[in-house]
């Protein structure tokens, strides 16, 4: 340690890639051989449910997918849980996305929910019906929420959608409530068009990153309820008792979260012992 | 970034305009060209300006990444400017240019990436700082304007929240009901 | 101008007075909007094929690629097109070739932030150490173990959240709404008219 920081300069300025490395393996080994750690539920999640838990038989549930397919990897565990709920529940959905690659997602979405779509005889056409990619832009949110009929007229599969229970729904202010699963697209389109102009209660399932500005909106009762990412959906699963992808990536989650941690005291140890040592400042840090 | 291709035309520095990312961005290639050309034309260099390093990559934004990527890695600029709405493709970005040793700065407007960029980018601007530095370095009066009535209308704001927290804390609900639809 | 201004009136009015006929107009107007936004991707792709073209016809560096760019945006529109976008071709693709490689991009982005947070989380001030330490204990309650056997920091992760984190969230939103109304302002007026493709003093 003679020299001008050592071991601590080698602490403050780690090549990134021991980072990559690193994170590569905590998060994969618990996705092959899971510990089964123990997670808490938090209060966020618990509230989700009991919004949830409100819908009656033959409730009409606008599901809106606004995600595309990478989106759904970190959603997937708070879609299917949220989605098994709806079944259990009996609600009619209506199914729209707002990107193209949501065509890729009912028979990913549905085939994971077979057992319970068998158990509960839950069919398309009559318990749910896929409109497809309606929602290309803000016009067309706004288009869809005051005049339904005129901007769907079939499903994804060009059948008329009329004979069906969307025949009750003239505007967006006759579903009982709004699922969005979004990664950020069309969702504030329809705080705007559908909740903020026909006060429907709102429910949504956003990714990590999205869920400080979905809070503010949540706390001004714009929202309902906020499911978060991954974390959110294995909390779900927990809640509804029925383990599914979420809680089997929380152990690789929580080291993860644990390993960048330690990452970042290493760092801070390096950075004060060789900034008191040379009185030298490094800029970024590590290279 | 017509200062920003104004300084490139001056010092006869090379500005590669990728555009793309969203499905917004279709048209904005064709707003970019000319804002680029206009650029180099006041500066008296038109010969220098070339429409092939203004490519349009995608309009989705994985598509995007790669392409915005693979030319931070082949050029090694000195200095990567993003502004817009960068959506997950900011951080791939601003990492890949930290990688490059190319200086970082930001001037998003997706809220949610703020902190992930703050952390990634040399330098950023956030939220109205962007507009903000536009209009002070153009000198534009329109857009200098625009700034001012921004900052009466934050004054504004301010004033009804504070209006609200004092109505609440002594039982009334007017401003809340004033302010919602 | 006024074509703007008349399609914002027809639009903006009916949000505050509903009132039958006028809400159809409004509706059929965003519909129209909806569609003719949507038709700019054929701009994109003629933009594409342009600059593809030229590339290939002077055989510049990376030639090839542009075939395979231009073959594969013919595949795809054409198998939806003419095939269907629920069975065979267009779905393989989407399925084999676009959404996994779309996934791995997104994917790379955990250890990009993984990257970026160890290199920019230093205590390099007093203010920088707070940060610190509010980041510590929100990093830690986002692991479930944390909240499993330390119940209590969710209280105090909560609190940062919804005090600090809303706060400044509220803070970009408040600012970026203002920035756009007074940019609609602009526009309206005429002020700001290089969206509609004039420079300035052109109409």
């Amino acid at each position: 340690m003679a020299d001008e920081g050592g071991i601590y300069k080698k602490m403050a300025t780690y090549d990134k890639r021991w980072v990559y490395v690193v994170l590569f393996i905590v998060v994969l080994g618990p996705l092959i051989r899971p510990f089964g750690m123990p997670i808490g539920i938090s209060a966020m999640t618990k509230n989700y449910y009991n919004v949830l838990d409100t819908l009656e038989e033959g409730d009409i549930v606008f599901d809106t997918w606004n995600m595309e397919f990478s989106g759904y990897m970190e959603l997937k565990p708070g879609v299917l849980a949220t989605h098994k709920m709806f079944i259990e529940k009996g609600v009619k959905l209506c199914i729209a996305f707002g990107h193209y690659e949501g065509v890729a997602l009912p028979g990913e979405i549905f085939k994971q929910l077979q057992t319970w779509l068998d158990r509960y005889d839950y069919t398309e056409g009559e318990d749910y019906i896929i409109i497809g990619y309606v929602f290309p832009n803000e016009a067309a949110v706004a288009a869809l929420s005051q005049d339904f009929h005129s901007n769907v007229r079939v499903d994804w599969k060009g059948e008329s959608i009329e004979g069906t229970f969307l025949d009750e729904i003239q505007n967006a202010g006759d579903f009982d409530m709004i699922s969005d699963y979004t990664t950020g697209l069309a969702t504030t389109h329809m705080i705007n068009h559908m909740v903020l102009q026909y006060d429907i209660p709102m429910v949504e399932n956003s990714i990590g990153v999205s869920v400080p500005g979905h809070l503010a909106n949540l706390d001004a009762g714009l929202l309902q309820a906020l499911l978060a990412s991954t974390r959110g959906g294995a909390e779900l699963e927990f809640l509804i008792s029925s383990p599914g992808p979420g809680l089997k990536s929380m152990d690789a989650f929580t080291l993860g979260h644990y390993s960048l941690i330690i990452f970042i005291i290493i760092g801070n140890i390096g950075h004060y012992g060789w900034t008191r040592r040379t009185g030298a400042r490094d800029r970024t840090g590590i290279k | 970034m017509s200062l920003v291709a104004k300084i490139c035309a001056e010092t006869d520095t090379r500005l590669i305009v990728p555009t793309g990312g969203g499905s917004d961005t279709y048209i904005t290639r064709e707003a970019a060209v000319d804002l680029v050309r206009n650029a180099y034309t006041a500066a008296g260099v038109p010969e220098l300006f070339n429409e092939e390093d203004m490519p349009f990559l995608s309009g989705e934004q994985y598509a995007y990444t790669p392409g915005y990527v693979g030319i931070l890695v082949r050029e090694r600029p000195g200095a990567t400017i993003m502004t817009g709405s960068h959506y997950s493709e900011a951080m791939n970005i601003a990492e890949m240019a930290n990688g490059v040793d190319s200086i970082t700065i930001t001037a998003g407007c997706y809220t949610s990436n703020m902190a992930a960029l703050a952390c990634a980018s040399d330098y950023i601007m956030l939220g109205e700082e962007q507009p903000a530095a536009g209009a002070y370095l153009s000198r534009d009066p329109a857009q200098m304007a625009s700034i001012r009535v921004q900052d009466i209308y934050k004054f504004i704001a301010i004033g009804a929240m504070l209006l609200g927290l004092i109505a609440v804390n002594v039982g009334s609900d007017v401003i809340n009901r004033l302010l919602s639809t | 101008m006024t074509v703007l201004v008349v399609s914002f009136l027809l639009v903006f009015i009916p949000y505050f007075i509903p009132w039958g006929p006028l809400d159809w107009l409004s509706g059929k107007l965003m519909t129209i909007a909806a569609v003719t936004n949507a038709f700019t991707i054929v701009i994109a792709v003629y933009s594409q094929f342009r600059r593809s073209g030229r590339f290939i016809r002077e055989k510049r560096k990376g030639w090839v690629y542009h075939i395979y760019l231009l073959a594969m945006l013919a595949i795809m529109t054409l198998s939806g097109f003419l095939l269907g976008q629920h069975v065979g071709a267009y779905e393989w693709l989407l399925l084999a070739v676009v959404t996994p490689l779309s996934s791995v991009i997104y994917g790379i982005l955990a250890f990009y932030m993984a990257s970026a947070g160890a290199r920019a989380f230093r205590a390099r001030s007093p203010q920088a150490a707070l940060l610190l330490l509010a980041g510590f204990v929100v990093l830690l309650y986002q692991a479930p173990l944390t909240g499993a056997y330390f119940p209590g920091i969710e209280g105090a992760a909560v609190y940062l959240t919804d005090t600090f984190g809303m706060s400044v969230s509220r803070m970009f939103s408040i600012s970026v709404s203002i920035g756009a109304i007074v940019l609609g302002v602009r526009m309206l007026t005429g002020k700001e008219v290089a969206f509609l493709g004039f420079r300035e003093g052109e109409e």
